[in-house]
């Protein structure tokens, strides 16, 4: 084995060059080393630049980015030296995963020919070889009937098969290095994990290092021997994944974990509040110190990296020692029994769709539901729980009157709930608001958050006056943690868990008895996610406002919800009290949806 | 303390502010929105600047470049400069008020059909068989049929582009009806002409604009091509695409005569789809300023 490491990087900034403001970094000053066979994880939120590092490591940048300092060599060659060699290595000794697997994958080649180019490329094996080793490859990557796959075509696989495809053309290339850039964010809970251990399990028989870039700790703390945290363009933490995990020394590493909710222990985690500087911000000192809750002085200071206490490196002026905080988890108030929806036998099923719009294609099929039952207390939180496809977001749009069920009952309050919207009286429709999964269309990108928030007041409090609308917007923004400064400023001056707080705030306005949330945490970044549920469960408190809060994810399901519903192919498999699901799971399918969530508390305990 | 609704009108002031000095920041938008102005500067000033009376004939015909009339003259001793600079009021005076009536109509039904009405399927079919026809050829038959006089020619043209107005509206529509906003407008209760208000129209004007500029230079060029042929605007008005027609028949003997109205054309529909596209650019970069942040 060769002593230097295989991939080297030396300080390397990458960002724009503009003419007025100077140079803007996306990432800063990165050194990273990688040697043969390891595998690591750089984690960071939307904006850290994760994904802008790890198109450099490849020599690649997206157009109008540059190189402002540094170097990257990969096996000692500069990769942003010989363009023609780089162009060599690319495909070949590095290879590149994207997180969808259907834009890696050429639409009009079969699976077959694909590889067969991929080994063309970058193998001396003749016609038949290549036929053997294909089938072989193919075997290697668990597909089913590796024979019948080469002649398909991607769009005949599943979201999984190809990511599974994308994974063996990557390997076709005895790479040294693969990149995988989310890899598993797009596909189920199940399936991204038997294709991560798919991949640990290829990279150790070869000995190709793997690095990957993620939002989700999950995928890097169970994959990973080493971690690196990105916070806006830096490295601030480094060291070995477990140590990392279970007794971060950087307050913002120490803050990410902790606001991922913990199916061990209930409750909403600690939320960070405030977000990353944007990269046209100038800041000498720290650049984590004004979402910092032990900011001191020499924070104004910038921090070099510098051993961590545990052995990696951290850059703060004052690490942390020992595990993070137990988290204060907020105990649920119990409920009273007064039911405000009451669901018997509901079922939606799939409406064969006219001549006109089978035409058109414009009839898209919606998962069906059959036979829910669900009784929805005041201030009572129920938690709808399955996979994609399983109708979770088909209830709901069925208790919106988007959709009419074909059969069973639905009343909300003395209403009936399978009165399509249209004629639902205005009463209704102002108990029953909704918050949809993304925040960024959910919000008029041409109104202030203002007019936003106050349409519905206007809608519905027809008396008043514009004082008494702007003094409640107020009032409101206030409740979901936005202060009177946001009143003026459009959705896209905001990010995605402001976003999401002011359609919650909107929702508010209305003065509901019961909020349907839909994915509203699954489009943003862990950090905001805590302070999105902490208002939520705020609002509740205070209002007794009824939640049916529908997820794929069931640690955030957990830490919110007094109730749990399984839904697996549009029927309830499970349900009962949040404590006895999650404790104690009867049904197969909720098992298995609980092994392949990823828990810190469990690194903690391996630790 | 402000008051909701108020600020609406100077935050709209702002934001065309700042499209324009984006036009006006890049040397395509510079050219585009020159040229423009200058036509229309030009169809407004022209009958008070120009140098001779643009129907009055002289002995002098077919006069190539000279100190008394500039660009020469055509086939019956009329001053080329004269008739050039007027030439376009004709033109502007028919296909501006059609476009922007094409843009209402098709704006509006575009909308409607976009927001999911039962008829929406009947309808654009009905609009794409419409778009199907040459519409050269079917307005050369309205115009030969009922005659070229503005009351025909507006409605006819603000009638065929107006369908490609619908498309355009129509399809926006879709997209933005799909958005979240949308839905949570309608789940609501708003009022559907209220969604139309506030909810489409301040996020569809803007492909719309950009649209219409583009409609309008295509309406140009249709208007120049039936006068071309005869059926546009009837002697003596001065008319480009009629200059060129007659200067065509006598290319052997006056050959610059055909050029400024060429120009002309060239210049003005050059110059619309330069500044369209810089319009559309401008806005589009608020797009990706939204999507960025």
């Amino acid at each position: 084995m060769n002593a230097s490491p295989l991939l080297q990087v030396r300080s390397l900034s990458v960002g724009l060059r503009t003419r007025d403001r100077g140079d803007l970094p996306i990432i800063r000053k990165i050194d990273l080393e990688i040697s043969r066979g390891e595998s690591i994880g750089i984690v960071g939120e939307s904006g850290s630049g994760k994904s802008t590092l790890a198109m450099a490591l490849m020599g690649f940048l997206k157009p109008g980015v540059e190189r402002l300092e540094g170097t990257v060599l990969f096996d000692r060659h500069d990769m942003f030296g010989n363009d023609a060699v780089t162009a060599k290595l690319r495909g070949g000794a590095i290879a590149y995963v994207p997180q969808n697997a259907a834009t890696a994958l050429t639409p009009t080649m079969t699976i077959g020919n694909q590889f067969d180019e991929a080994l063309r490329l970058h193998s001396s094996l003749d016609v038949s070889e290549r036929r053997g080793a294909i089938l072989e490859m193919l075997a290697d990557l668990r597909l089913p009937d590796p024979k019948a796959v080469v002649g398909r075509y991607p769009h005949e696989l599943s979201g999984g098969q190809q990511q599974r495809c994308a994974i063996g053309l990557a390997m076709a290339g005895q790479p040294k290095l693969i990149v995988l850039d989310e890899p598993t964010t797009a596909l189920d809970t199940a399936t991204q994990a038997s294709i991560l251990e798919l991949l640990a399990g290829l990279a150790e028989r070869t000995g190709t290092a793997l690095l990957y870039v993620s939002h989700n700790l999950g995928v890097v703390g169970d994959n990973c021997g080493r971690l690196a945290v990105m916070y806006a363009g830096e490295i601030v933490e480094e060291g070995m994944t477990q140590r990392l995990l279970s007794a971060p020394s950087h307050p913002y590493s120490r803050g990410l974990l902790g606001s991922i909710p913990s199916l061990r222990d209930p409750g909403i985690p600690p939320a960070m509040w405030g977000s990353p500087p944007a990269i046209s911000e100038h800041i000498t000192g720290c650049r984590f110190s004004d979402r910092c809750p032990k900011r001191r002085d020499r924070c104004s200071e910038h921090p070099m990296i510098g051993r961590s206490p545990i052995g990696g490196g951290v850059r703060c002026h004052f690490p942390e020692v020992g595990p993070a905080a137990a988290r204060v988890g907020t105990e649920r108030r119990p409920t009273r029994d007064e039911p405000v929806v009451t669901v018997r036998g509901l079922s939606f099923l799939y409406a064969r769709p006219g001549l006109l719009s089978r035409l058109t294609g414009a009839g898209k099929a919606q998962p069906a539901i059959q036979d829910i039952d669900l009784e929805l207390n005041a201030g009572q939180t129920i938690g709808v729980i399955g996979e994609s496809g399983s109708g979770k977001s088909t209830l709901l749009r069925v208790l919106l009157g988007l959709h009419r069920p074909s059969s069973g009952e639905a009343t909300m309050l003395g209403h009936d709930l399978r009165v399509p919207l249209a004629r639902r009286p205005l009463d209704l429709k102002r108990q029953l608001q909704v918050v949809f999964q993304n925040p960024s269309s959910s919000l008029n990108p041409r109104q202030t958050i203002l007019e936003i928030i106050a349409s519905p007041l206007r809608l519905y409090f027809r008396d008043l006056d514009q004082d008494a609308i702007y003094r409640r917007v107020k009032g409101i923004l206030e409740q979901v943690r936005l202060g009177t400064r946001y009143l003026d400023r459009y959705p896209s001056q905001l990010s995605g868990g402001e976003k999401q707080r002011v359609a919650i705030a909107r929702a508010l306005a209305a003065e509901p008895r019961v909020i349907l949330c839909d994915e509203v945490t699954s489009a943003l970044d862990v950090s905001v996610q805590a302070a999105v549920l902490q208002v939520l469960s705020d609002i509740q408190k205070e209002h007794g406002t009824s939640y049916v809060f529908v997820s794929h994810d069931l640690a955030t399901v957990r830490a919110i919800s007094d109730h749990i519903v399984v839904l697996s192919r549009g029927r309830i498999v499970e349900a009962g009290p949040a404590n006895r699901v999650f404790g104690a799971p009867e049904h197969d399918y909720t098992k298995m949806l609980l092994e392949h969530t990823f828990d810190p508390a469990d690194i903690a305990v391996a630790a | 303390m402000t008051a909701l609704a108020a600020d609406a009108p100077a935050r709209r002031q702002r934001r065309a502010a700042q499209v324009i000095a984006y036009v006006l920041s890049r040397p395509s938008g510079r050219v585009g929105a020159a040229l423009v102005a200058a036509h229309l500067l030009m169809a407004l000033v022209s009958p008070l600047i120009a140098p001779y009376d643009v129907a009055a004939q002289s002995a002098d015909s077919l006069q190539g470049i000279s100190a008394a009339h500039w660009l020469g003259t055509d086939q019956l001793g009329r001053d080329v400069l004269s008739r050039t600079l007027v030439g376009s009021r004709v033109t502007l005076a028919i296909t501006i008020p059609a476009a922007i009536i094409a843009t209402l109509w098709g704006g509006a039904l575009g909308i409607y059909l976009g927001l999911g009405s039962k008829l929406d399927e009947i309808v654009m079919r009905l609009v794409d068989a419409f778009i199907a026809i040459p519409s050269l050829l079917f307005l050369l038959l309205v115009v030969a049929v009922f005659q070229g006089t503005t009351a025909v020619i507006i409605p006819t043209f603000a009638f065929f582009y107006g369908l490609l107005v619908t498309h355009v509206a129509r399809a926006g529509t879709r997209q933005l009806a799909a958005q979240d906003f949308v839905v949570a407008a309608r789940l609501r209760g708003d009022h559907p002409l209220r969604i139309v208000f506030r909810e489409i129209l301040p996020n569809l004007a803007d492909t719309i604009i950009v649209d219409g500029t583009l409609r309008l230079s295509w309406m140009i060029v249709a208007f120049c091509s039936l006068s071309f042929l005869g059926l546009g605007v009837q002697p003596p008005t001065p008319e480009w695409g009629q200059m060129i027609a007659d200067a065509r028949g006598y290319l052997t003997v006056a050959p610059l005569a055909a050029v400024p109205p060429c120009l002309a054309i060239v210049s003005l529909i050059v110059g619309l789809n330069l500044l369209s596209d810089a319009i559309g650019k401008a806005l589009g970069i608020d797009t990706i300023r939204q999507r960025g942040a």
